[in-house]
């Protein structure tokens, strides 16, 4: 049933319409449709999310609603690509780093592993070709190690600086 | 230690613990776990230096399953040392490659490393629990530091894949081939060592194959599922060859001959014999001609058959007439 929609409600007490097409994106809610037979009039409540993040959530599952299901996780081809965010997926990521955070957490809880992927791919590239310092400052941590550990690291990123 | 050492003590702890505000600490560890199967090896080494969490959740067993060093080439002497530091009992998987993947220009040949005995102790002694191991790029040909034959490489694998090799051929100077197992069976062992539980074989793309080397994998590895020479050239229709296939006729599910020499006769042996065959691949075959579509229909398990157009094409159209 095509434009056929259901409710959900974010933890801050917004209601929000959504199609059953777009909202089965999410395992969490097509199990909680489907398993346990929810009335589809019934309010279905979302305690994990807000409503700006379920709005950013909404418009990525809408813009990708008709996108072939992905391959199912093989662990010999766990190697992921990560540089082929498509550039839609790109603008929509151009996010505060709190923002991307919450994305991911929320695509986590509602399980929707296309949005879970490119998430994590952009943090991933935040983290690609920098140094451990650089990663430390571009996510504000901080160095945390006692000076027996350093000395262990240092031995092993030797490893890695010798080309 | 006395109570006030006690106190002490726990001060000088609670001193030592950083709080981390970053928002990235908001993400479960899990999640952080995740994450981090996005990053490549070398990666997962540097990000284990940023702080305290990040190097628990690095060093995960999950994350260091598969270890693949293909991205760049190291020399062996920088494989080593990673061998050395990074061994893990957890790690199945294992790639390596001796040359970058790079489009080489014209008329560079590149030399390729060769597989040291250094080299293969440390892998066996660091991944203890090693299934799948890919070589790429390596020279198995005679060097004084390579390794002599294939007893050296661990013993429990179940895939080999050694890629783009240069593999020995004939040698009239008598050399050892690698794959060749020596007469007399190694120390410590009574048996003659065999890969028992190699199920899948690779030498895709190592042109240099050639059948004498072939002749010994049924000692080798009497149990293969799956064997790939797809670019192997030098693989030509003999009988010696033919009957190195039909060897595998118990186990074999999955072959790959793109770019062989094999002909028609090959062919109608392998649709008689091998019936448990699901995979073909007969690609740029030259001496196959469409002759063998009436044998490959009597392969009625076959799955998937990767042919040039002029097989393929009537070979799908004829297997869906004996359907209807």
């Amino acid at each position: 049933m095509a434009g056929h929609k259901i409710k959900l409600q974010s933890n801050d007490g917004d209601i929000f319409d959504v199609e059953v097409e777009i909202a089965k994106l999410s395992i969490t809610i097509k199990t909680m449709l489907e398993d346990l037979s929810m009335n589809e009039e019934e309010i279905i409540p979302l305690p994990n999310i807000n409503s700006a993040i379920f709005k950013k959530v909404i418009q990525w599952t809408t813009h990708h609603k008709d996108d072939p299901p992905l391959p199912p996780e093989d662990d010999e081809n766990r190697e992921k690509n990560t540089n082929d965010i498509s550039s839609w997926d790109q603008e929509f990521l151009k996010v505060d780093q709190g923002t991307l955070f919450e994305l991911i957490l929320a695509a986590n809880y509602l399980d929707i592993k296309g949005l879970l992927d490119v998430t994590c791919t952009s943090v991933a590239n935040m983290i690609k070709g920098k140094t451990s310092e650089e990663i430390r400052q571009t996510f504000n941590i901080k160095n945390d190690f006692t000076p027996q550990e350093e000395e262990q690291i240092k031995k092993e990123n030797e490893w890695c600086e010798n080309k | 230690m006395s109570l006030s050492t006690r106190k002490k003590r726990k001060k000088e702890l609670r001193e030592e613990y950083i709080e981390q505000d970053g928002l990235i600490f908001q993400l479960p560890e899990e999640t952080l776990l995740y994450l981090f199967k996005y990053l490549s090896t070398e990666e997962l080494i540097l990000i284990a230096g940023v702080c305290k969490l990040f190097r628990r959740i690095a060093n995960d067993d999950q994350l260091w399953k598969i270890i693949d060093l293909t991205k760049k080439s190291y020399s062996n002497r920088v494989l080593v040392k990673f061998f050395r530091r990074f061994a893990r009992p957890c790690t199945t998987i294992l790639k390596i490659s001796g040359a970058p993947n790079v489009k080489k220009a014209k008329n560079s040949l590149i030399k390729l490393p060769p597989y040291t005995e250094q080299l293969s102790y440390f892998i066996r002694t660091s991944y203890p629990n090693l299934r799948y191991f890919h070589i790429s790029k390596y020279d198995f040909r005679d060097d004084s530091t390579a390794c002599k034959n294939i007893t050296y490489l661990p013993t429990n694998l179940q895939g080999l894949y050694l890629t783009k090799c240069e593999m020995l051929m004939t040698s009239i100077q008598g050399t050892s081939d690698f794959l060749k197992i020596p007469k007399i069976p190694l120390k410590g062992s009574t048996s003659k060592f065999s890969l028992q539980q190699l199920e899948i074989l690779s030498f895709e793309q190592s042109s240099c194959l050639g059948l004498v080397s072939v002749r010994y994998l049924p000692d080798l590895c009497p149990n293969l599922i799956e064997l790939n020479l797809n670019g192997c050239f030098r693989i030509t229709r003999t009988r010696t060859f033919t009957d190195t296939l039909l060897s595998f006729h118990k186990t074999l599910r999955r072959l790959y001959l793109k770019e062989t020499q094999v002909d028609d006769d090959t062919i109608h042996c392998i649709c008689r014999k091998l019936k448990f065959l699901i995979i073909l691949d007969i690609r740029l075959c030259k001496y196959v001609t469409r002759n063998v579509i009436e044998n490959l229909l009597t392969l009625k398990q076959l799955e998937q058959l990767f042919a040039d157009d002029i097989i393929k094409i009537e070979y799908e159209e004829r297997k869906l007439n004996e359907k209807l």
